[in-house]
């Protein structure tokens, strides 16, 4: 075995990770959402980049940007309608409703885009990077990039900005913040179409890399769940870190064990670390 | 005095009213509070008083309008009035319970001090002199409710009931509302505590900040209040000065029953 070859994949796999767990992050841990049509949202962002690369002469920078402002269009329309769930802070609700609209997607697609595997083909998908014996391609390096860019000013508007204060506010109590003068109506809003963002973004960069399927959603949607709860709920920096190892894990497992059981492995850790540290990587 | 009675109330209520299905909550209520005024509002209870500010901050839906300095303001948004300098704070304690006493603090000032991206990412020296000038202000207000430094890194919940409520009330203020309203400031509080609450309600008169004060502490709103709003079964009773108010017959009638 290559370590280092399997080091550079786990960290490709665990950046991709990363990358499409920062939206639900955000949204679970800043404003106490949460959204299980993530998945599929991801998955329809793939779709709808992987259309437009096929079917016109727009190139994958284009198609790309496309795909993200369809999704920000989505993210409004979903808010707009989840609004007074969201307001009263109604979870089991927006569990069932997020669960439901994540289907709804799923069968959209089958139905415009079918069932069968496609790829979405990109310049960077097939340059590859040498060094030694170890070897990327420009799309896996974009991504790692991209992703630590973004946690990067994920962690600094949160901390940092007037916008992540107000959003730490909403996330305690949207009444409350309401009445210190803060519309929190749109700052969930606000939020939500960060999420539906943020997810498009992570779907036309990561999903290059393998091929699509209108089913995909659900294991997206489940790999994000263990990386926001390992990291500990909207802990910014653990589902960066969470998402790297689970990305090494997935690596090392798949080339010493076996890929086939690497889903079933990473549960097994989510539950022993869950027993032995409850609060996930949390630090109050 | 002449000037006082010519500029208009700093808030004024007309004509409120406001239903719960079946229920009239509140009907037909109207006062005003002056600047540097103290006004209580007393009733039994379930009377209509604290649907009297959920209606003037639009949290329920209501008849009436509403007028901050003269400007019509029924349809503005409850954070919309809030901008504006009309802050209220609820008979339950109202606070963020899993931010600090500080960061709760320094959460209600963020308009005025907190920095944008740009600030952050290119000059973090002007965004951490911002940050400290937003806590040395927090800390200046938290210290003028009297809340002792030692509960600043704690939880709201850990500190004791009093500093509780003065935290809410602390949170209300922020750097100075055009009117407070406070619900039942005095609710599960005595001694040295309603002593403490009595000299802040006062200093916040003192220094120009007009208060409708919901109460049912009869001392407390007696001892502070310029005139008293008297509200049963949502409608006006009576209204006057604390001492007109205490020989008002209808007002003994309505709190000691009928002496049949």
């Amino acid at each position: 075995m290559n370590v280092a070859q399997q080091a550079i994949n786990g960290l490709v796999i665990g950046s991709g990770y990363a990358c499409v767990a920062l939206g639900w992050t955000i949204l679970l841990g800043a404003a106490r959402l949460v959204n299980f049509a993530h998945g599929q949202m991801y998955m329809l962002a793939a779709f709808i980049c992987w259309f437009i690369l096929t079917r016109s002469g727009i190139g994958y920078p284009l198609a790309a940007a496309i795909s993200i402002v369809a999704m920000a269009l989505l993210g409004v329309g979903m808010q707009l309608m989840m609004g007074r769930l969201v307001m009263t802070q109604n979870l089991t609700s927006l569990m069932i409703v997020t669960l439901g609209f994540g289907y709804i997607l799923q069968g959209v697609a089958g139905l415009l885009f079918g069932g069968a595997p496609h790829t979405i083909t990109t310049e960077l998908v097939q340059q590859k990077i040498q060094f030694g014996d170890v070897w990327f391609t420009s799309q896996e390096l974009l991504i790692f990039v991209v992703t630590l860019i973004l946690y990067g000013v994920v962690w600094l508007v949160l901390q940092r900005t007037r916008q992540g204060a107000i959003i730490r506010s909403v996330a305690e109590d949207p009444k409350l913040a309401q009445l210190f003068g803060i519309d929190s109506r749109s700052v969930y809003i606000a939020i939500f179409v960060l999420e539906a963002v943020l997810v498009a973004l992570a779907a036309v960069l990561v999903a290059p890399r393998t091929p699509i399927l209108t089913s995909m959603g659900f294991e997206e949607v489940i790999i994000t769940f263990v990386i926001v709860v390992l990291g500990g709920i909207g802990n910014v920096g653990g589902a960066l870190i969470v998402g790297m190892l689970l990305g090494l894990f997935t690596s090392f497992f798949g080339a010493l064990v076996t890929p086939a059981y690497t889903t079933a492995a990473i549960f097994a850790v989510l539950l022993a670390f869950l027993i032995a540290k409850p609060e996930g990587l949390r630090t109050r | 005095m002449m000037a006082a009675q010519q500029k208009p109330p700093i808030l004024r209520v007309e004509g409120l009213g406001v239903r719960y299905g079946a229920l009239t909550a509140l009907a037909e209520m109207s006062w005003s509070v002056r600047d540097g005024e103290i006004l209580g509002i007393i009733g039994p209870n379930g009377a209509g008083k604290s649907s009297c500010f959920a209606a003037l901050t639009n949290s329920v839906s209501h008849a009436g309008d509403v007028y901050l300095a003269g400007e019509a303001v029924s349809s503005l948004a409850t954070n919309e009035l809030a901008k504006r300098g009309v802050r209220r704070t609820f008979q339950q304690n109202s606070f963020f319970g899993e931010l600090t006493v500080l960061e709760n603090m320094l959460s209600v000032l963020v308009g005025n001090h907190s920095a944008s991206l740009a600030t952050s990412v290119f000059m973090p020296w002007r965004q951490m002199a911002i940050r400290e000038r937003g806590i040395a202000i927090a800390e200046a207000v938290l210290e003028r409710f009297g809340i002792p430094l030692t509960y600043y890194d704690r939880l709201p919940g850990e500190i004791p009931y009093g500093a509780q409520r003065l935290l809410s009330i602390a949170l209300a203020y922020g750097e100075g509302p055009r009117v407070l309203l406070l619900d039942e400031p005095a609710a599960g509080i005595g001694g040295t505590d309603m002593q403490h609450l009595l000299d802040v309600l006062l200093d916040l008169k003192r220094t120009g900040t007009p208060l409708v004060v919901i109460e049912h502490h009869m001392d407390l709103i007696m001892t502070i209040a310029d005139r008293i709003v008297v509200i049963e079964t949502g409608r006006l009773l009576a209204e006057g000065t604390p001492a007109e108010i205490q020989a008002n017959p209808a007002v003994l009638d309505a709190y000691l029953g009928h002496a049949e």
